[in-house]
């Protein structure tokens, strides 16, 4: 997945695993970045949290009676979009990455660089190298 | 609401009420469950008297029936519509019935009842395939909600299972993309074949009406399925008619007067977060005198240093350790409390963490007391069983003792529940009539406890005459402190 352009995460490519389970379209895909990441909804392991992958009647934050859902009609096209659209617009309320979600709050500038050192590194650029 | 349904319910609970435990002619006293209610005398209301029923599973599921037949009659509306309504509304049926019809259809079309629009047949476009399995199917075996999204009898059937394995059941929706209709019971149980994931549906939907039901409770007991039933929700001791569980009926937790939900839900996380931490801290640490810092004792020497302030002192008297000299054990001297009270932000936790503790104490100490006479109990029974067999009287005849431990149970419950309520009141002339009465109480608890053990060396009449007193100091406790 490549970071959409005019946001911190711009210019990255983020290899990510996308599982379905057995009962698949019944119940939602799991999906899980690969590489380091540094975002408000992302885990610490790389897992997603968005509303569209939670399973019906899991809802960790209780938030989200209203956001959108998983349905069996979904495609994954579309969780592609909800995940991108995810890295441009964090939700810092329901934070699953506690630590980014309040640099993200209250150090943007903090966030946008560390963002930057994660584009990086997902494309194999060390530090010294970059122009 | 539904006052006159209610009757029917009504077991005849009030006719076999007594109006003191300790009344010597009550002989089948805890054959009844109503020890908490009464006093006859009406000029002073018992702060713990509530009216509540305890309903079993088909007498709710006929309750909840009448009511919705009621909201079909009054606003003239199906019953699926009158369910829903019902549910979004706590089942409070003086809310519903003077809204407009307006007002209702636009609660109806919100809580995916009715369709927003008449919704055009998409049937043609979907053709005959159903867009969560893609495969194509003979047109019957189509199915739709009324917002006319066809997907196929084998995925609704599969959809519904998972969802129903997920404890969803009155929130079951059509499967479209934002589409919020909802489906309503015959439609799902059309799809369920399979015995258990019908029973499934059925317990869950039940259970969805009861908790979104203002003036029912579900039993929290193990395994029980009794339904608690009040005209007027408080936070007042239920006792489930079946398993004997009592619990407050507001909170549904165990029953915790004179402390109200709130505070007791403070107690018991504040109990459950930090008491062992706190217990260790007390135990384990004290603060430099010096810089107050927290010091943990990891080594058997009693000459400290403060790893901060460089400080030497003598773990012990806490004094410092140039003037130990040689005379060690000079500092088993007793002396005046050296100069650290100062407003040191330490100083003041331990203070806080030290008035937790002698509640919690009080609270642990009980709550364990309980489990102890609850082991007297079995000795007692055990007691009469041998002086029946003897002839020393019969079962009847001693039959006040076991009136008595649970009177005093009762007491001893209602004690321990007052500590919390201690905890959180604050310093002031209601605290300290406060605390004058749980001392009262506690000094009778403790000669009843005392009695009971040795009920042989006693006189009935002692005994009884001890009950009177705890019970009394019990509801005078009650009647300052307990809101009616």
């Amino acid at each position: 997945m490549s970071g959409p352009e005019g946001t911190c995460f711009e210019g990255g490519v983020f290899p990510a695993k996308i599982i379905f389970p057995t009962d698949y379209p019944l119940t939602p895909p799991k999906m899980k970045f690969t590489c380091e990441m540094f975002h408000p909804n992302i885990y610490s392991d790389g897992r997603v949290c968005i509303s569209i992958l939670h399973a019906p009647g899991d809802d960790p934050m209780g938030y989200e009676s209203s956001a959108e859902r998983w349905s069996p009609v979904q495609s994954v096209e579309k969780i592609l979009l909800s995940v991108v659209s995810m890295l441009a617009e964090p939700n810092a309320e329901s934070g699953a990455n506690v630590d980014a979600s309040k640099m993200w709050r209250d150090e943007r500038e903090l966030f946008n660089r560390r963002a930057k050192e994660i584009v990086k590194k997902s494309l194999g650029l060390d530090k010294t190298d970059t122009s | 609401m539904a006052e006159s349904l209610e009757e029917d319910y009504t077991y005849s609970g009030d006719d076999d009420d007594d109006d003191d435990d300790a009344d010597p002619n009550d002989y089948y006293g805890d054959e009844c469950m109503e020890e908490d209610q009464e006093p006859v005398d009406e000029r002073e209301p018992d702060p713990e008297y509530f009216e509540y029923k305890c309903l079993t599973v088909s007498e709710a599921k006929t309750f909840l029936q009448r009511q919705v037949e009621e909201l079909c009659s009054k606003l003239k509306v199906d019953k699926r519509s009158a369910l829903v309504l019902l549910m979004s509304h706590g089942w409070l049926i003086a809310e519903l019935e003077n809204r407009t019809e307006q007002d209702i259809s636009n609660l109806l079309i919100e809580k995916g009842v009715l369709a927003r629009h008449v919704p055009q047949a998409k049937r043609s476009v979907c053709g005959t395939s159903c867009s969560v399995c893609l495969q194509r199917k003979p047109r019957d075996e189509m199915k739709a909600l009324l917002c006319s999204h066809f997907f196929c009898k084998d995925c609704w059937c599969k959809q519904f299972e998972v969802l129903i394995n997920n404890g969803i059941a009155s929130d079951l929706q059509c499967m479209a993309i934002d589409c919020h209709i909802g489906a309503p019971e015959d439609f799902v149980l059309s799809f369920l074949h399979v015995e258990t994931i019908r029973k499934k549906y059925d317990k869950f939907i039940f259970r969805d009406y009861i908790k979104s039901h203002y003036n029912l409770r579900f039993c929290p007991g193990t395994d029980c399925t009794m339904v608690a039933q009040a005209d007027k929700p408080q936070s007042k001791r239920v006792d489930c008619s079946k398993c004997k569980t009592s619990f407050c009926f507001n909170c549904c937790g165990a029953y915790h007067a004179p402390t109200d939900c709130e505070t007791v839900k403070k107690w018991l996380m504040k109990c459950a977060d930090d008491s062992e931490t706190a217990n260790y801290i007390s135990a384990n640490t004290k603060d430099c005198p010096k810089c107050h810092a927290c010091i943990e004792k990891n080594g058997g020497c009693n000459h400290m240093q403060c790893s901060r302030c460089k400080h030497d002192f003598c773990w012990v008297c806490m004094g410092d350790w140039k003037f130990h000299g040689t005379e060690y054990y000079e500092c088993s001297r007793y002396k005046e409390k050296p100069d650290i009270v100062n407003e040191c932000a330490q100083v003041k936790a331990r203070e806080a963490l030290k008035k937790y503790l002698f509640y919690h104490g009080r609270w642990e100490n009980h709550a364990r007391s309980l489990e102890l006479e609850a082991v007297t109990l079995g000795n007692i029974n055990k007691r009469i069983q041998e002086k029946v067999m003897k002839n020393e009287g019969t079962w009847i005849d001693w039959q006040y003792l076991l009136d008595a431990a649970a009177l005093l149970a009762k007491c001893r419950y209602s004690l321990q529940y007052t500590y919390p309520y201690a905890y959180y009141l604050e310093s002031g002339p209601r605290k300290k009539l406060f605390e004058y009465q749980q001392a009262q109480l506690e000094a009778e608890i403790e000669n009843l406890s005392w009695k009971i053990e040795r009920a042989e060396k006693y006189q009935r009449g002692d005994l009884q005459n001890q009950m009177n007193v705890a019970e009394k100091r019990r509801q005078t406790l009650f009647k300052d402190f307990f809101p009616t």
